[in-house]
């Protein structure tokens, strides 16, 4: 009989309850479907809150549509993020189990992978990611975390199958392209890595790190001049790129100009002096300016920032070399080789 | 064989030209036995010289026999000076080739081309380069066409060998030492490999010792053998043969060595020649090993060498589908072990030309080869690219003096990159093994940089994808509340309540009045069209009808039912069925009311209703009674469609007689339009 299914249909949605103390003999009943939305009214106002950054009151407000409907899927998510916001990584997560354990939310995996990644738990990021991508095979951003995931594993062939991915969901996605091309980086595709970093800046243009990477696959590509090119671009972006300054620096090492190298180097001193790399890099362009002593200085400098800077060793050896200290020339060899710079070995052979 | 030879000596005879001295009786009257003697040296040599270039040295001494005679025979030194071109003393050529030109400068069409070759190999650059090009003027157009690529690779090879001889040393610098009489003989040694210390070397020779002391047809030489020789107090020991089971009486020549010394790859003559492996087992080498399908073919697989991992195999293969003549290919063990299909390494390193003696050094990314194409000075040259950027740097002729302009085949550098050892023309005949001291290159200064290559690690953004926000629908409620009471008692009834969302014919709250005070509150969502309805069993079916405007501003309503008992006479109004304008049919909306009242049927099986059709007073008698009739008459229909007994139900229409408000006004007039139910029989 139609009727009863109809009926019992709606029980289900009915919440009745006996009203307060004046009108304790009122039976009264709440229609809450298309009724109150009390809840959903706590959950906007948190939503609105967590834009103004507020996010304390955007949890208090998700913890009212919660109170009032346990099982506000999207409040648990929200609330979730708002607790992830505040570094509270383990609410966040809890929250996040809960809708995903009340609806297979793609999003709910996704973040969760977030957070188990800026906890340290790669693995659990992993997993989250493979979830989201199983639920929704079009979530460009899971997969574009899977491949970092994968890059930062070493796994450059199955990165840059994720970032295809990515890119071919979201055909604008710089990030995704700025990866792809470090991935293929990694694996001396220096061609391939030039297109993706263009491609990238196509997307986003301001992206100074960007540039950079160019600079650096146009380096290894051996043109000098297209890698100085980018990192002057790269700084333009950002007046205190340390890196590219050093990189840039390298480049001009490269090319020849060593007294442009240097200029770079004290740069990227000024801007952090504590770059052992800066001074190591100094101290090369000076030894080949034939400049022995402040070779050797600089390397000095670089060992006293870093004392495991095995190619500091190796390079102010050489130079000591050249400025006639063979014994100290061994003892820098030497303890570069401990510090497992194999070069060394060779160069150390005629020290007995 | 005896007429050529016949054909040869009267050759010999007719071509005199001034200086030139003939084997004649005129020429050598008084001297006819020694004349005698040197034609039949110059026969016997004959013999060997018309087999090929591989028996000139069988020649050799019957030539120079019958040459001492009479030295000023311009054949005779021109097949002398051929003959040694082609033998282990090359150099010796040239006296004999220039004096056979000076005696007779049309002696052979070839003449030129011999000497320029003679020249080039004693590196006279611009001698040789002088005859190539009179060669090329002396000979027939045909025969230009034929030689026209071999004399351009001469006189560039010639060139090259001039610049590198003006600028030595270009990659690989150092004393050249021959390794000595210990290693080298008058018999060629080559194919040097070293052990990580330097102090064992394993090599190849053709030496009357080989096993079984035969001479090889395919190079009319002893067979290959592999010999080796220990270094003691900084000199080699007296070589020895390594014996069987790796030396059989077919050629055996080794090849590369692993990096631990452990694995020895060998050249066997077999199937034209094929690649085997041997395993160090203590200190005896285990029988040879036939490498796969992917290292060997019918073709000609001669050196090879292992990358430091042991995992992948240089080797030089002349099998059809290269770009040369021989070339160098790269196979890789498989997850199985056994060697993959071999990859051509392409023409950055192989030429159209041959390439040979393939080495990669123990640093896995330097890779010594020998080749006659990429520019050299001379047959087989020396050259070394190194893997860089995932890819073979363009081959460097590793120069002057270790290349010259023989052959320089099979180098080899020590794991620690100060010695190379590697064979060439030798002092002590044929091939010998050298040594060359590697004067360090200048120690580079390493720089290092780090980049930004995770974008999101340099510059994280938000990914939060927040959940949407839910759009409340703002729609005022109204409240609706009330008493039902026993309309006979006045007391009050505990009933079942139902509110129906007439437009989509759903029930959207059920509950019961409070069983005490027979109160009840519902709140109800604006915008809707609302069927209320009461039941009780033993009480007549009670509907209301509510409508809540979208626009309506919050109240409260009071609806307090009386609730009639399902007792004969007791009627009440069915708010919630509707008509179609001016017609009989009931509209969808109706449906839950009808079927709420076939409920009420079945509930009580006893009771009669008779349904009836009321109008207001506008239009005429007769059509207001008529359609309420009809309209009556479709509400039986469809309790009848819902299986109520049709004897159960009746139905009369009585237009506008009965009216229960005014027909004065709109609101009196929709009352007075409606369908009740009367209970006949119970």
């Amino acid at each position: 009989m139609k009727i009863n299914k109809w009926t019992l249909c709606f029980f289900c949605t009915i919440a009745i309850s006996f009203s307060g103390i004046a009108q304790n003999d009122i039976v009264k009943a709440k229609i809450l479907d298309a009724g109150t939305q009390e809840a959903e009214k706590h959950y906007n106002n948190g939503i609105a809150n967590f834009e103004k950054k507020d996010y304390k009151t955007a949890i208090n407000d998700y913890n009212k549509a919660i109170e009032l409907k346990a099982d506000f899927e999207k409040a648990y998510y929200n609330r979730g993020l708002a607790k992830f916001e505040l570094k509270d990584k383990l609410g966040a997560i809890a929250d996040f189990d809960k809708s995903i354990s009340l609806f297979q939310n793609p999003d709910s995996y996704f973040s969760r992978g977030q957070v188990k990644f800026a906890n340290g738990d790669k693995a659990g990021a992993m997993q989250d990611y493979n979830k989201a991508i199983e639920i929704n095979p079009k979530h460009a951003q899971a997969f574009y975390y899977r491949g970092g995931l994968k890059f930062e594993n070493e796994e450059y062939a199955k990165a840059i199958e994720d970032f295809n991915e990515a890119i071919k969901i979201m055909p604008d996605y710089a990030y995704a392209y700025n990866d792809r091309a470090s991935a293929k980086l990694k694996i001396s595709d220096f061609d391939g890595a030039i297109t993706d970093y263009n491609a990238a800046l196509i997307s986003n243009s301001d992206m100074a790190f960007t540039y950079n990477n160019l600079g650096s696959a146009k380096r290894k590509n051996g043109d000098h001049k297209g890698a100085i090119a980018s990192y002057t671009e790269a700084i333009n972006l950002k007046k205190d790129y340390y890196i590219a300054y050093n990189n840039r620096g390298s480049a001009k090492f490269d090319d020849k100009d060593y007294y442009g190298a240097i200029a770079d180097f004290c740069t990227a001193i000024e801007l952090k002096p504590d770059y052992a790399y800066a001074f190591n890099n100094r101290a090369s362009a000076k030894f080949n300016l034939k400049d022995y002593p402040g070779c050797i200085e600089d390397c000095t400098k670089a060992i006293e920032l870093n004392p495991s800077y095995g190619y500091a060793y190796l390079n102010r050896g050489i130079a000591k070399e050249k400025a006639g200290d063979k014994p100290g020339a061994c003892a820098d060899w030497k303890k570069a080789t401990e510090l497992g710079i194999e070069s060394a070995k060779y160069f150390s052979e005629d020290c007995k | 064989m005896k007429k050529i030879i016949c054909l040869l000596l009267l050759f010999y005879s007719t071509l005199a030209v001034a200086q030139n001295v003939e084997f004649t009786k005129e020429n050598f009257a008084e001297d006819k036995d020694a004349l005698a003697t040197a034609k039949k040296d110059i026969e016997a040599g004959d013999v060997f010289f018309i087999r090929g270039q591989k028996f000139y040295k069988q020649a050799i001494p019957f030539y120079i026999t019958a040459n001492q005679f009479n030295p000023n025979n311009a054949l005779l030194n021109f097949r002398l000076g051929k003959c040694y071109l082609y033998s282990n003393f090359k150099l010796k050529a040239i006296p004999h080739l220039e004096k056979a030109l000076f005696l007779n400068p049309k002696v052979d069409p070839q003449i030129h081309f011999l000497l320029g070759k003679a020249y080039h190999l004693n590196m006279k650059w611009d001698k040789a380069i002088d005859e190539f090009k009179t060669f090329k003027k002396t000979i027939s157009e045909n025969d230009s066409i034929k030689y026209m690529d071999e004399i351009k690779k001469h006189i560039a090879e010639c060139l090259v060998g001039k610049e590198q001889v003006q600028n030595p040393n270009r990659v690989v610098s150092g004393n050249i030492e021959n390794v000595g009489p210990q290693i080298n003989s008058q018999y060629n040694e080559y194919k040097p490999v070293i052990s990580a210390d330097e102090s064992v070397m394993m090599f190849t020779a053709c030496r009357p010792n080989t096993t079984g002391g035969q001479i090889a047809t395919d190079i009319n030489d002893y067979y290959e053998d592999i010999y080796i020789s220990t270094k003691k107090d900084g000199k080699w020991t007296a070589t020895e043969n390594l014996g069987a089971p790796v030396n059989t009486v077919n050629h055996d020549a080794n090849s590369g060595l692993s990096a631990d010394g452990q694995k020895l790859l060998i050249y066997v003559g077999f199937n034209n020649g094929d690649l085997y492996e041997s395993q160090l087992n203590g200190i005896s080498w285990s029988i040879p090993v036939k490498m796969n399908k992917n290292i060997n073919t019918m073709y000609h697989e001669s050196s090879a060498s292992y990358s430091p991992d042991g995992k992948s195999v240089y080797f030089v293969s002349d099998k059809p589908g290269g770009l040369g003549s021989g070339d160098i290919y790269i196979s890789t063990k498989d997850a199985k072990g056994e060697w993959g299909v071999a990859v051509n390494m392409g023409s950055v390193i192989n030429t159209p030309y041959g390439e040979e003696s393939v080495f990669i050094h123990p640093d896995g990314k330097t890779l010594y080869f020998s080749s006659q194409g990429h520019g050299t000075m001379g047959g087989y040259d020396i050259f070394k690219s190194t893997y860089e950027k995932n890819k073979w740097t363009t081959p460097q002729n590793i120069g002057y003096p270790i290349n010259t302009t023989g052959d320089d085949v099979f180098f080899v550098v020590s794991a620690s990159g100060l010695h190379g050892y590697y064979s060439s023309t030798g002092y002590y005949g044929g091939n010998d093994i050298f040594m060359v001291t590697i004067v360090p290159q200048e120690k580079q200064m390493t720089l290092n940089t780090e980049d930004n290559l995770l974008a999101n690690l340099d510059a994280p953004v938000k990914e939060t994808v927040i959940a949407q926000k839910i759009v409340i629908k703002e729609s005022q409620l109204t409240i609706l509340k009330g008493v039902v009471t026993d309309n006979i008692t006045g007391k009050p009834v505990e009933a079942t309540i139902e509110i129906i969302d007439n437009e989509k014919n759903i029930v959207v709250a059920t509950f019961k009045s409070n069983s005490a005070t027979g109160k009840y509150l519902v709140s109800l969502p604006a915008g809707k069209n609302y069927g209320f309805s009461v039941n009780k069993q033993g009480y007549l079916f009670h509907s209301e009808n509510i409508d809540i405007p979208a626009n309506a501003a919050f109240k409260e309503v009071t609806k307090d039912i009386t609730f009639k008992p399902m007792e004969v006479g007791n009627k009440v109004v069915l708010n919630n069925i509707f008509f179609n304008y001016n017609e009989s049919s009931i509209r969808e909306q109706s449906r839950g009311e009808i079927e709420r009242l076939a409920l009420m049927m079945f509930k009580n099986p006893a009771v009669k209703i008779e349904i009836s059709g009321h109008s207001d007073s506008k239009g005429t008698d007769d059509y207001n009674q008529k359609l309420s009739e009809a309209r009556a008459k479709s509400v039986v229909d469809y309790l009848i469609m819902l299986d109520v007994e049709p004897e159960r139900l009746t139905f009369k229409g009585y237009g506008k007689n009965r009216p229960v408000a005014s027909n004065d006004t709109d609101e009196g007039r929709a009352l007075n339009r409606r369908t009740e139910v009367e209970i006949i029989s119970k």
